[in-house]
């Protein structure tokens, strides 16, 4: 029927990029330009992808990744194109498939940039942008292409409807969807009509056999070692899903496609890689080491993890000494640190035990401000940086509470890692165009989001310095990086509590002349709240 | 059990009209019933109303099941056998009216 691909998949920019070859860098397309003109944000955060002799991308996101390796496993003519190449692809295509982690900058960070600066994230903007060429192409040239969108943040198109008509999206998925995917093609080839939405279920995932495995190499040698996470925190919605290990022929068979694209560095992804092989939540040397050495042999430049837990961490080397083991291993061969994503979520062991009661597991959740300090301690020795979070505002939350994690903060200072404050937002607010105006931040917080500024600035000069953007092909970035930390860290010595509030109060009246739509919150805020209420 | 294009549901709603958000209530309670009985595939068929239309209502109403898989389409004939109810905003609740 076409040249191209029928099943067209594809993503704007500011994730259909490598970053410059540093995940880390892509947290920077979830805010606005700040410091920067906003076209050299964007080259700083997202570049544009090489493509190979094909004309196709060769790095993609890994979850378009495995999209694209369903339909084809399923005998579908189907591509990961790159989001320049859309018209010409989508012109001729049955379909335009697209995922995302945040369609709309509705989940933290980006949230949380959006309401601080009172500025659109750049993330946002050029999703707007991309679906809008998407729709015109249907619009003009293709009026039977289906456009279907899942991904992570699909819920977010349910508070959005009227982006759903102007971008013309016939369907959206929302759960984890290679089957989903394989049975809309099968009903847009018959002709059938679409269902406008589709949801999976937990117990309708795809079992180990039937998770497919990628074609095309993955953004930064990601891959998948786990799904599912077995620690029920009530602000999370993995852990509803059944926790399946990847098994390592599955992982290898991957690792074989990343390398053959010249990839040599990349992230094992879990929510919590120390569990991989795991006897409940004891981490277990030998799948560990195995993974590890796996992985080693075919990222020989590095190896990272996307999560782990901090309760794991302290497992692991207080029960085997694992962490050092791990560190050794990787850490001996060239790669100079390694960092991964975490949560802190609060340092009140009384909020612990409320919201995330299994997450210092197996350790009593009153000594949760223990265990991350063990923890964050342990992580330091061995050169591992936790990039962390912190939720503002949880339900139910007490000044008290944030005086405990301001103590917690005051604990941490010693450790190598950068710390990020999350708003939470109660969902009843949400459902409001003017919800950030109900957004109230105290005292406390105020001095808790200087607290972890100034923490992450210092502590991202030493990493800079120390560790990343290393070589000369670095220099003009890692000068650029430098250039807007030292900024920022002046910037974050003048400022005080009262002028955080000052400074939110000026970004809420912004926000309120220009934000177009009903905001949302996803069901994970309205599962926590009941469970709090409750 | 019905079945629609090779899919199976334990059970199909078909609302007609579009419910206001707040009786997103009177769905989850019949969802619950059903789902006590071990049901957690659904089948929402919209008639006389676009999806847009009703996002809000839609909106309360999924996302406060997330074990459960459900399937939104506008309008289209009845799933070919099981459990099948029509509900209808009566201007106080929705009702089951067949």
């Amino acid at each position: 029927m076409t040249a191209g691909p029928e099943f067209v998949i594809s993503v704007d920019r500011t994730m259909m990029t490598t970053h410059h070859d540093r995940e880390f860098i892509g947290f920077m397309t979830t805010g606005p330009s700040v410091l920067l003109p906003e076209r050299l944000w964007m080259w700083l955060s997202a570049p544009k992808v090489r493509k190979g002799p094909d004309g196709l991308p060769k790095f993609a996101p890994y979850g378009l990744r495995k999209i694209e390796a369903a339909l084809q496993d399923a005998g579908y003519s189907a591509a990961v194109v790159d989001p320049d190449d859309v018209p010409r692809y989508a012109g001729s295509a049955r379909a335009f498939l697209i995922g995302h982690h945040d369609y709309f900058a509705f989940n933290p960070p980006s949230s949380e940039w959006w309401l601080v600066t009172g500025r659109e994230p750049v993330n946002r903007k050029s999703l707007l942008k991309f679906m809008s060429t998407v729709a015109g192409v249907k619009r003009t040239r293709n009026p039977g292409l289906k456009i279907i969108a899942g991904g992570p943040a699909a819920w977010q198109w349910l508070y959005v409807p009227h982006y759903v008509d102007e971008f013309m999206v016939d369907t959206i998925v929302d759960g984890e969807s290679e089957k989903a995917a394989v049975e809309l093609a099968g009903m847009i080839v018959d002709g059938a009509d679409l269902p406008r939405y589709m949801s999976v279920a937990p117990r309708d995932s795809p079992k180990l056999d039937e998770i497919n495995r990628i074609k095309g190499a993955s953004v930064n040698g990601l891959i998948e070692i786990m799904r599912g996470c077995p620690r029920g925190c009530k602000f999370c919605n993995v852990t509803l899903r059944p926790l399946r290990n990847i098994p390592l022929d599955h992982i290898e068979e991957e690792l074989r496609v990343n390398r053959a694209a010249g990839i040599r560095a990349g992230i094992l992804h879990s929510e919590d890689a120390l569990l991989y092989g795991a006897d409940g939540i004891h981490p277990r040397p030998e799948p560990l080491i195995k993974l590890h050495e796996l992985a080693m042999r075919y990222y020989d430049k590095s190896v990272t993890w996307s999560h782990a837990s901090l309760a794991a961490v302290v497992a692991a080397e207080r029960e085997n000494g694992l962490i050092r083991r791990i560190s050794e291993m990787m850490l001996g061969n060239g790669q100079q640190y390694m960092g991964f994503q975490t949560g802190i979520e609060t340092g009140s062991p009384r909020l612990a035990r409320v919201v995330m009661p299994a997450k210092a597991s197996p350790y009593p959740a009153e000594s949760w401000p223990d265990i991350v300090e063990e923890a964050f301690s342990i992580l330091h020795e061995n050169r591992m940086v936790p990039a962390a979070t912190l939720i503002i505002g949880l339900p139910g939350e007490t000044p008290d509470d944030t005086v405990k994690t301001l103590e917690l903060m005051d604990r941490l200072k010693p450790y190598r890692s950068m710390i990020v404050p999350m708003f939470f937002v109660p969902m009843g607010v949400l459902r409001r165009e003017d919800w950030f105006r109900s957004v109230s931040l105290n005292r406390e917080h105020a001095e808790l989001m200087l607290a972890t500024m100034r923490h992450s600035v210092r502590w991202a000069r030493d990493i800079v310095k120390s560790f990343y953007l290393k070589g000369a092909t670095a220099a003009p970035m890692r000068a650029l990086v430098l250039y807007f930390l030292d900024r920022a860290a002046r910037f974050s010595e003048g400022l005080t509590p009262e002028r955080i509030l000052d400074y939110i109060e000026e970004a809420k009246e912004r926000m309120s002349s220009e934000r177009p739509e009903e905001p949302l919150l996803n069901p994970i805020r309205r599962r926590l709240e009941a469970a709090i209420q409750g | 059990m019905g079945t629609l294009q090779g899919t199976t549901y334990d059970a199909e709603m078909v609302i007609d009209g579009c419910p206001p958000a707040e009786s997103s209530h009177d769905f989850t309670a019949l969802v619950s019933r059903w789902a006590a009985r071990g049901a957690y595939r659904f089948l929402i068929t919209l008639r006389n109303s676009r999806f847009t239309d009703c996002q809000d209502f839609l909106r309360e109403a999924l996302q406060s099941f997330l074990f459960a898989s459900f399937t939104v389409r506008e309008g289209g004939s009845p799933a070919s056998s099981g459990a099948r109810v029509i509900l209808r905003w009566n201007g106080g609740s929705l009702e089951v009216v067949e």
